[in-house]
């Protein structure tokens, strides 16, 4: 199984990882199922950290090829904040993109919504030509 | 329980019972469909072996793909719309089989499940977000509707307003013609009137003039023949100028009685009752109608206009009575009540009716001139004129006017 490198200059109390293929995503949710394990979420938490860190891969790889995902530890470690970034097509509109059971592809209709709902904090940028940028955050209880 | 679940819930006894004769499970299959509308056909049995083989694979290599791969699963579970209880089953079985009382290898298959159910509980909440909004449309909906309701009640009141408007226009242009129209017989009852003053007065005239030749110049012609006699045979002048003297006697009260039907000036000197008494005892006399008469004597404190219209009345009823009533009696009475000076004509003739069928067409047109007359004099000082007539009853005329001032 191939892994990607983890980036340079990775923040610190977190690491920043780019995902180009599916290896990247499993890879993707092993660093964070640790890092969130290590923060002292519940099982259930991670589940759904992980879970949300398929989506937001997935995404990527389906629309932009390639982007990167940043793990950060923040509020003096009560909460796990996790970017997504990449410079793809970008999503025309958002908010019709983030109804439940909207789906552009021929995906299964859960994707970014998908997301927001199994995480606390969520907020997407997006604009054509521009890319998109996924900020969210699970809180430790 | 459909032939498929029990077969599934079978396993556990009879080890891998999902590889059972593929036309065996096919045929218990294809006869049976969930009330969720899934069909427990091929795509679920290749779901249930997807599931197991990666779920076993997990149990001998713990490890991240595995675990991406149950998302993967559990994410097709719900767009092909396996329901969460099967789902369970599916995992139960495989848990139970592969795991008997190895604690390690129990956790692991819970680790692995959970994964697959991460899908479900993100749509769990998707549906519910949609049902917030669905009801927030509908609040809305039903605010809008309020909305609209209120609208169409101020507009409905707004129509009804402008109808009663419309109708208060259409009533009082209605009421004007009326107005307007009583205006016109008013107008025309007032040139009658005043047609017929001029022409009474004519013929008051013309009666008083011919009634003086007639009369005046008849007795003092016949004087004059007296006094000739007188001069010619001497020794009967005394007779003659006798005579003379009488007819003389004769027309002064004539010309007396002339005078005070033009004026009676009686009414200034003497005052009203004397006035009245005076007039009805002539009147009594000429038509042999008796006629009794009461007065109390504050009538004097009148003014002189009141006691004018008084005075007319008494005058212009009698007379009535006199040429239609056929009466055999009447009494001519003024008192005082709390609120007026009251004069009451009675007679006991015939009931007093103003149908053109009473009489000649001119007589009654006279008399309802005649009324209207003395409606109008009354009018003029401030009284009220009413004629209370009944068949069988004969007829009262009452004429109220305001007391004077001096005995309120």
């Amino acid at each position: 199984m191939c892994r990607s490198e983890p980036a340079a200059d990775a923040p610190k109390g977190g690491a920043r990882l780019i995902v180009r293929s599916s290896p990247d995503i499993v890879h993707a949710r092993q660093v964070a199922r640790d890092l969130a394990i290590n923060m002292g979420f519940p099982g259930s938490d991670v589940t759904r950290i992980a879970s949300a860190i398929s989506e937001i891969a997935r995404n990527i790889l389906d629309y932009a090829r390639e982007g990167e995902i940043e793990f950060e530890s923040i509020r003096e470690g009560k909460a796990l904040l996790i970017t997504a970034r990449d410079r793809g097509p970008g999503i025309p509109d958002v908010s019709l993109a983030m109804q439940y059971g909207y789906s552009s592809g021929s995906g299964l209709g859960v994707g970014l919504p998908g997301a927001r709902w199994l995480m606390d904090d969520f907020t997407i940028e997006s604009r054509p030509g521009k890319g998109t940028v996924v900020r969210m955050t699970k809180w430790l209880a | 329980m459909s032939p498929t679940e029990k077969s599934i819930g079978q396993a556990k006894g009879q080890g891998r019972s999902l590889r059972q004769p593929a036309s065996k499970v096919r045929s218990a299959l294809a006869i049976t469909r969930t009330p969720s509308g899934t069909a427990h056909g091929d795509p679920f049995n290749r779901f249930s072996k997807r599931y197991l083989l990666a779920f076993q694979n997990y149990l001998l290599h713990p490890e991240e793909v595995f675990l991406q791969l149950a998302y993967e699963l559990g994410r097709q579970a719900v767009a092909e719309g396996i329901g969460l209880l099967n789902l369970f089953r599916i995992h139960i079985t495989a848990a139970e089989r592969a795991c008997s009382n190895d604690s390690e290898k129990l956790a692991a298959a819970g680790r692995f499940f959970m994964e697959a159910l991460s899908p479900f509980e993100a749509t769990h909440r998707g549906f519910r977000e949609t049902n917030d909004k669905l009801a927030e449309l509908n609040a809305t909906l039903a605010k809008r509707n309020n909305e609209l309701g209120a609208i169409n009640f101020a507009l409905k009141q707004e129509i009804e307003e402008r109808k009663r408007t419309e109708n208060a226009l259409r009533q009082s242009k209605e009421h004007y013609r009326v107005l307007f129209n009583d205006a016109r017989v008013m107008q025309d009852n007032l040139r009658h009137l005043s047609n017929r003053v001029l022409h009474v007065q004519e013929d008051e005239r013309k009666r008083i003039s011919r009634e003086l030749h007639d009369e005046v110049g008849q007795a003092l012609t016949a004087v004059n023949v007296h006094l000739t006699m007188a001069r010619k045979a001497p020794e009967t002048a005394h007779r003659q100028i006798g005579d003379a003297q009488k007819l003389l006697e004769q027309t002064m009260d004539s010309v007396h009685r002339f005078a005070r039907e033009l004026r009676p000036a009686m009414l200034d000197d003497l005052g009203l009752g004397a006035a009245l008494r005076s007039y009805i005892k002539a009147f009594s006399e000429r038509t042999r109608l008796p006629v009794r008469f009461d007065a109390v004597s504050i009538i004097e404190e009148l003014g002189s206009d009141e006691k004018m219209v008084l005075y007319r009345v008494v005058q212009e009823g009698l007379t009535n009575v006199a040429r239609h009533a056929n009466a055999t009696e009447a009494s001519v009475t003024i008192r005082a009540t709390r609120v007026a000076m009251r004069l009451e004509l009675t007679d006991d003739g015939k009931a007093f009716s103003l149908e053109p069928k009473d009489g000649p067409p001119v007589q009654a047109d006279q008399k309802r001139l005649g009324l209207l007359g003395m409606q109008e004099r009354v009018r003029l000082v401030n009284g009220t004129l009413h004629i209370d007539s009944r068949e069988g009853k004969g007829t009262t005329l009452r004429v109220d006017l305001p007391l004077p001032r001096q005995s309120a």
